[in-house]
């Protein structure tokens, strides 16, 4: 009976290990990891998508061969380690991307290099993986690389549409939907600032103004709740005296 | 080739194509950076040393050994590396020769290893080419845009934390205080460099 | 194998450096800043300036 609430204690964390990289620890949005490919790479919706594989694939491997590892590693060449096994992993999925999507290769350019010292993976290495069992970090690595990509994509999606009135007009990818379903043609009215660098800042600037507009609202609504059920048990308190001293009132009466 | 090249490359590295505003390397600890104008200046400094001596350690990396073994595919792990044994000596010749220096950069240099500037930098110079003007000019080019890309790195680190310190005393909303209008006066910084894309 | 022998030679050289690093006396004592802590750090204005003020206090 113990195991199994124990086990399925351990399952609803699973879960949660998942799905914390979304919005409770996202990863740019809270922890502001990674800013770089964030402000580089997210000009148009599908360089993100591509970037968010990449950075999935490296940061999942790396979490299971650190995990997997950890015990056999002297303290002292800790960070040399996880430095070695991160940049062979993105040596390989640089090789692979250079020969199965030239295009994305082309267009990510200096950056997938730099996946090396982006501090996420560095820092889910040093925090997660080498405190925890295989599983849990490759989960946990899936998780946060879910959350930087959906960040990553919600960034290029706004950036692509500001610039040019259409999302995915096709270059990178061959996705279904190809700049049909999403095209205003608004060649008038677009703003290509949004596709340049200093579009990048002030996207991310206002995504991240109205994430914490979000979670200042949530505290405020906790703390107003928290307020309320102190007065609460303070009137039932307070009644519950009242009755009281009634009681011996009457009794003495 | 003449002279004037070495100096198109620093305009070009500090001011058209500066690190932190119009190609994203640093923006770590540019966000990072304090309201005081002496330690982000020393940041810069240290970032400038490692920056430099690591574009001159890379390219004869890469030219020199990974090139006539036809490697090179480990360029990155490489890199990496040697940037990050670079940044201990550095930090064991300044432990051993100068306390003064010790005392206001010694905390920085640890944080260097991760600063995507210096391998960007050291990234960039490779695909740039410079080998086409020969090895010891390409190796001087090199240099001298990673100087450059250092000098724009200092020159953001110190307008930005004057600006902050306006930014710290200004009537925001709750959710825009810190990160938020950090980023978007980067932006518009940005902008304001756009402009300077003509000089060269 | 010439990669192989390449990568072992840096990691050696990385090794070398940190241990010759870690032997050399500081002047003084610094609080060290852990690179990889720092990077893991949830505040934007980590270690870095938080330590200054410390420092300064």
């Amino acid at each position: 009976m113990a195991k199994q609430v124990k086990k399925s204690k351990q399952e609803l964390s699973k879960l949660q290990n998942l799905t914390k990289g979304f919005l409770k620890e996202n990863p740019i949005f809270v922890f502001l990891l990674g800013m770089c490919p964030a402000l580089a790479v997210t000009s148009t919706l599908e360089t993100s998508f591509g970037m968010g594989v990449l950075v999935i694939f490296v940061l999942v491997l790396s979490n299971v061969v650190v995990a997997l590892i950890k015990d056999f590693i002297p303290k002292e060449v800790k960070i040399p380690s996880y430095i070695v096994i991160i940049s062979t992993f993105v040596t390989i999925v640089g090789m692979l991307t250079e020969a199965y999507a030239p295009l994305l290769h082309e267009s990510l350019g200096i950056f997938i290099p730099l996946i090396v010292v982006n501090c996420l993976i560095l820092g889910r290495a040093e925090s997660y993986a080498s405190k925890n069992n295989v599983l849990n970090s490759a989960i946990d690595g899936l998780g946060m690389a879910l959350g930087f990509m959906f960040a990553l994509m919600a960034i290029g999606f706004v950036r692509e549409f500001m610039a040019t009135g259409a999302i995915a007009y096709g270059v990178f990818l061959p996705l279904p939907f190809e700049g049909s379903i999403v095209n205003l043609e608004t060649y008038l009215f677009n703003i290509a600032v949004f596709s340049g660098p200093a579009g990048g800042f002030i996207v991310i600037g206002t995504l991240l103004a109205i994430y914490n507009g979000f979670e200042i609202r949530k505290q405020k609504k906790a703390e107003l709740e928290r307020q309320k059920l102190i007065e609460e048990k303070k009137r039932i308190a307070l009644e519950k005296k009242r009755q009281r001293e009634l009681e011996s009132a009457g009794g003495k009466a | 080739m003449s002279w004037t090249i070495f100096f198109t490359a620093i305009i070009s590295s500090m001011l058209i194509n500066n690190v932190v505003l119009l190609r994203f390397l640093g923006v770590c600890p540019f966000l990072g950076v304090s309201k005081k104008t002496e330690s982000g200046l020393a940041m810069s400094i240290a970032v400038m040393f490692v920056m430099v001596m690591a574009a001159l350690v890379t390219y004869l990396l890469y030219y020199l050994v990974l090139v006539p073994l036809n490697i090179e595919y480990i360029q990155t792990i490489a890199f990496i590396l040697i940037i990050a044994s670079f940044v201990q000596l550095v930090e064991m010749f300044i432990k051993r020769f100068s306390k003064k220096i010790y005392k206001s950069l010694g905390i920085y240099l640890p944080l260097i290893t991760t600063n995507c500037a210096i391998l960007g930098v050291a990234v960039a110079n490779i695909s740039e080419n410079f080998i086409d003007y020969g090895t010891l000019p390409g190796l001087a080019l090199a240099v001298t845009t990673a100087f450059g890309a250092a000098l724009g790195f200092g020159l953001i680190m110190f307008s930005f934390s004057t600006i902050r310190e306006r930014l710290e005393s200004a009537n925001l909303p709750e959710s825009w205080k810190g990160v938020p209008v950090a980023l978007v006066t980067a932006g518009i910084m940005a902008l304001a460099f756009l402009g300077l894309a003509g000089i060269v | 194998m010439p990669a192989v022998l390449v990568v072992l030679g840096v990691v050696g050289l990385f090794l070398l450096s940190t241990l010759l690093n870690k032997n050399t006396q500081a002047p003084m004592d610094l609080k060290n800043v852990d690179a990889i802590k720092c990077c893991a750090c949830s505040n934007y204005s980590c270690g870095i300036k938080q330590q200054m003020e410390e420092e300064e206090e």
